[in-house]
């Protein structure tokens, strides 16, 4: 290896966690108060300076409206978007529209680009390496659910470069967890990944031929994690709640928060030991002053029937992966469970029934991601890698056609790297420009699927209709990214291409971003007042 | 790259097979952690300095070596390294990077096996020399260690086989289709026995590859033959995989080789695309063993599943979709051959009342109106006609 390094990071919906190879072997970099894993939070004080982590986490109850979470559910997203709409109404933070469709947070007085919340977490990684190790890292692997689509992929990116790495790679998570399994072991096996975080829910199947790690295939649900057990267990409160005293806490979003917090709190302690004290003092005061208490126990029992058809549906994505690998639950190998919901026994208990077998234990699901990544890493700048990986694409890539109806470029869980060509032809005479609609998804229909880009080209040869011959290349590269050229086919030239993806930042934007990322404190909370870490969930 | 190496082990001796595909297994073999790194060594990965150190044991081994080597086209090179493991040896020989020669024994052998083996002449003489020279620099690594030899020798095999295998089975095939010029880019490079070497080869296969990429089908890129079983479909992308994975050459200052490794690459991922898919591979067998070879190289779904539905298209406006507006449009065109162009354009617009949206009929429309009008014209304005 050679002295530079690389270090992995896994920016979870809910925590994140970074990790470096240290003599061919993972290691998950601990924080000065010796924490493995971080709150996805960015919270910004009044002061000017801003909190990341496990402190900022803190502050989501008493700072609410100042406080960023679950931003990875927003990133990359149009705010017309259903995910986009359902975070407006139960975020304390504002959310605005902003061009071209995009999100834009509002904290103080100040509006922020989604990609620009996550480059602070990751500058926060980047921070906690660099403590830890003494030294400066510039180069980073990011993993992202291998569910996202192209936008998220590039807003994620997009929030590398804005906290100053060098992103060598965007890895998917089950992909990484399946490197950070089969490292160095050996192995000829098939394998699942059952990856349930916080926000995400993914599941790849991957045959590892010794250093040849393949995806066979991949499923996933962008809108399914822990946070969505956790809902459940606040809904069963709130109503509770509602029913006798007929107060709604959701209408308040202190009171929300609160709830939230003993929800997550009620999971894992249902979890560890079964049974759950859920107790939240001085939540409310109803009309006449008085202050109302929630005191509630949730069993396991009750907690397994709020939750089971969350836990189903993550079997119906099971079965999508498998049908597209061709293959049955008893060709599985092995089965890895990632994200810290896999730690409950209803979910372990499920899959183990699903797939017959017994899931690996030994693998930490919170930070087998980042080591993954971090292994990644180390492959790509050591010249002799001794680790291949083939992702696949998780979803189809299509162009629109007449009629608001989309027709398939490439197909979902195709290999990648891969290219596809596709001759154009002009529609009039004397037409000087193409224009073409990228996206991605599974349906015919153009408003189903997820508009990638408008692609404009023009500089061809222009002549009648239909004598223009452009011969449009559609990649996607390594890092799920698609990209798109053309070239006129008579001519041989290279056309121009104009992209304006509907979400994405521009080059200027970005760089706006990096030099106003410089300038934002970072304040490393105090000792003592972080939280302990307590089962992530993502 | 699988072919071309192929091919020079047709060519050649027994031996020499094994020696093309050793290249590609190189960075396959590194692969296992340091603790591996021995063994990784001697299979190809020429750089393993780390285990240089322990050469001591080395001078015994190699006299006892050599004897057996000489007999063994292979033999040479791995030779030095291990004492017992000489029947192996003849197997490994494509690791070739038998540093081993480090003994002094080596020289003599060195001379006897490249005639033998190396045919590639241009390589070998170059081998023997070095071998005396480079026994103190390079027999680190084999001398590396006394339990090495063993394993080395295991691990080989093993690797190789897969691929022994494999390469066997494409080359030939592929070739023989391809014609000329594959095989010889493969041959010059692959002999040397030194690492460079082995990696000029790989760039100048990788060179050869890219060139003739467009005039590859898929059977040919991932050096199968067209029967190859999806046991050696699989096998032979992983193969690849560690050949020309992008990710091999990530940190290459060389921007040109980069693209080219990535154009490879991401034809080997098509290619696999298609093969694994037994209905997909079923066409595009059809498709390139059809007389449209040429044009049908890279499989293309999308555009047969166009031009399928065109053909439907076309032959659905031809006769129409309604039976009735048919039967009309085929006397009108019976009307319009025998020259009664206001009978032809009555049944046309008969035609069209059931089916207002025909292309055709419309298209027909109009001729026959054209002609009626010039008919008309011809016959001074005297003709009966009903506007």
């Amino acid at each position: 290896m050679t002295d530079d390094i690389a270090i992995g990071i896994d920016l979870g919906t809910s925590y994140s966690c970074v990790a470096i190879v240290k003599d061919g072997i993972p290691t998950v970099l601990p924080n000065e108060w010796g924490e493995l894993t971080h709150a996805s939070v960015v919270s910004f004080l009044e002061d000017g300076t801003v909190l990341v982590g496990n402190a900022a986490k803190k502050n989501i109850i008493t700072n609410a409206e100042h406080t960023v979470y679950s931003a990875k559910r927003l990133i990359g997203r149009y705010f017309f978007s259903d995910e986009v709409k359902k975070a407006i109404s139960v975020m304390p933070y504002r959310i605005l529209e902003g061009e071209n469709n995009s999100v834009r947070i509002q904290v103080r007085d100040k509006v922020y680009s989604l990609p620009e919340i996550s480059a602070l977490v990751l500058k926060e990684m980047k921070a906690i390496a660099e403590t830890c190790l003494g030294r400066s890292v510039s180069r980073a692997v990011v993993t992202v659910p291998a569910y996202f689509n192209d936008n998220q992929r590039q807003a994620t990116k997009d929030a590398g470069r804005i906290a100053g790495l060098d992103v060598l790679r965007i890895l998917n998570e089950p992909t990484a967890a399946a490197l950070a399994y089969g490292f160095g072991r050996d192995v000829n096996q098939k394998v699942v990944i059952y990856d349930l975080g916080g926000g995400t829910f993914d599941v790849s199947i991957l045959e590892i031929g010794r250093d040849v790690f393949e995806v066979l295939s991949t499923a996933g649900d962008t809108y399914l994690g822990g946070d969505d057990f956790d809902d459940r267990i606040m809904t069963w409160l709130a109503e509770d709640f509602l029913a006798r005293t007929r107060l709604d806490l959701r209408q308040n979003r202190f009171c929300l928060q609160t709830l939230k917090e003993a929800a997550e709190r009620a999971k894992i302690d249902v979890g560890r030991h079964g049974k759950a004290e859920i107790v939240c003092e001085a939540i409310c005061q109803d009309a006449s002053g008085k202050v109302l208490d929630i005191r509630e126990t949730l069993t396991a029992e009750q907690f397994n029937k709020k939750v089971m058809d969350l836990v189903q549906r993550t079997f119906k994505v099971c079965d999508e992966a498998l049908q597209s690998a061709r293959l049955t639950a008893a060709d599985i190998d092995s089965v890895i469970l990632v994200g810290g919901p896999t730690r409950l026994p209803i979910v372990r208990n499920s899959v183990r029934h699903y797939f017959q077998k017994d899931p690996l234990e030994g693998v930490d699901p919170d930070q087998v991601v980042a080591m993954g990544a971090a292994l990644q890493g180390a492959a790509l700048l050591n010249e002799k890698s001794a680790t291949f990986l083939v992702d696949v694409t998780p979803l189809s890539l299509r162009i629109g056609t007449v009629g608001g109806f989309t027709e398939k470029i490439i197909e979902k869980n195709t290999p990648i790297p891969i290219d596809r060509s596709k001759t154009f032809t002009t529609g009039r005479d004397l037409q000087e420009r193409v224009r073409i609609r990228v996206y991605q998804g599974e349906s015919n229909r153009a408003d189903e699927c997820e508009m990638l880009g408008e692609f404009e080209f023009s500089g061809f040869k222009v002549g009648y209709r239909g004598d223009v011959k452009i011969e449009v290349t559609f990649e996607i590269n390594t890092d799920g990214i698609v990209n798109v050229s053309a070239a006129d086919l008579d001519t041989g030239q290279k056309t121009s291409t104009t992209i304006s993806l509907s979400s994405g930042l521009t080059e200027e934007d970005i760089q706006r971003s990096i030099a106003a990322n410089e300038a934002t404190r970072l304040q490393r909370a105090e000792a003592g007042s972080a939280l302990l870490p307590e089962l992530p969930s993502g | 790259m699988a072919d071309p190496k192929d091919k020079t082990g047709a060519a050649g001796p027994a031996s020499p097979p094994a020696v093309p595909s050793i290249p590609r297994l190189t960075p396959a073999v590194p692969e296992p952690v340091s603790a591996t790194e021995p063994t990784a060594s001697p299979a190809g990965s020429p750089p393993a300095p780390g285990t240089l150190p322990a050469s001591p044991a080395v001078p015994q081994v190699a006299p006892v070596a050599r004897p057996p080597a000489p007999g063994r086209p292979g033999a040479r090179s791995p030779t030095g390294s291990m004492p017992a493991v000489p029947p192996v040896a003849p197997v490994v020989p494509p690791v070739g990077r038998t540093p081993t020669g480090s003994l002094p024994a080596v020289p003599p052998v060195a001379p006897v096996v490249p005639p033998g083996t190396r045919t590639p002449t241009g390589s070998l003489p170059a081998v023997p020399p070095v071998a005396p020279v480079v026994p103190p620099g390079t027999r680190t690594p084999t001398g590396s260690l006394p339990a090495v030899p063993p394993v080395a020798p295991v691990v080989p095999p093993g690797t190789r086989t897969p691929t022994g295998s494999l390469p066997a089975v494409p080359p030939l095939p592929p070739r023989a289709r391809t014609g000329p010029a594959v095989p010889a880019v493969p041959v010059a490079p692959v002999p040397p026995a030194a690492q460079a070497p082995e990696a000029a080869s790989e760039l100048a296969s990788l060179d050869h590859r890219h060139a003739l990429l467009d005039e590859l089908d898929y059977f040919q890129v991932m050096g199968l033959e067209l029967t190859a079983s999806p046991a050696e479909i699989k096998l032979a992308f992983h193969h690849e995989s560690r050949t020309y994975h992008p990710d091999r050459y990530f940190q290459s200052p060389d921007a040109e080789l980069r693209d080219k490794v990535q154009a490879v690459y991401k034809r080997v991922t098509e290619a696999y695309f298609v093969l694994r898919d037994d209905a997909r591979r079923k066409r595009y067998l059809a498709d390139i063993t059809g007389p449209d070879r040429l044009k049908k190289l890279r499989f293309d779904e999308l555009a047969e599943a166009e031009a399928k539905a065109a053909v439907k298209k076309e032959v659905a406006e031809q006769i129409g979709t309604h039976p009735k507006g048919r039967q009309f449009f085929q006397s009108a065109v019976a009307d319009l051959e025998a020259g009664r162009f206001s009978a032809a354009e009555r049944n046309i617009k008969l035609a069209l009342t059931y089916e207002p949206a025909n292309p055709l009929y419309k298209q027909k429309l109009e001729e026959a109106q054209t002609k009626l009008n010039e008919e008309f014209k011809r016959s001074g304005g005297k003709g009966f006609r009903i506007e």
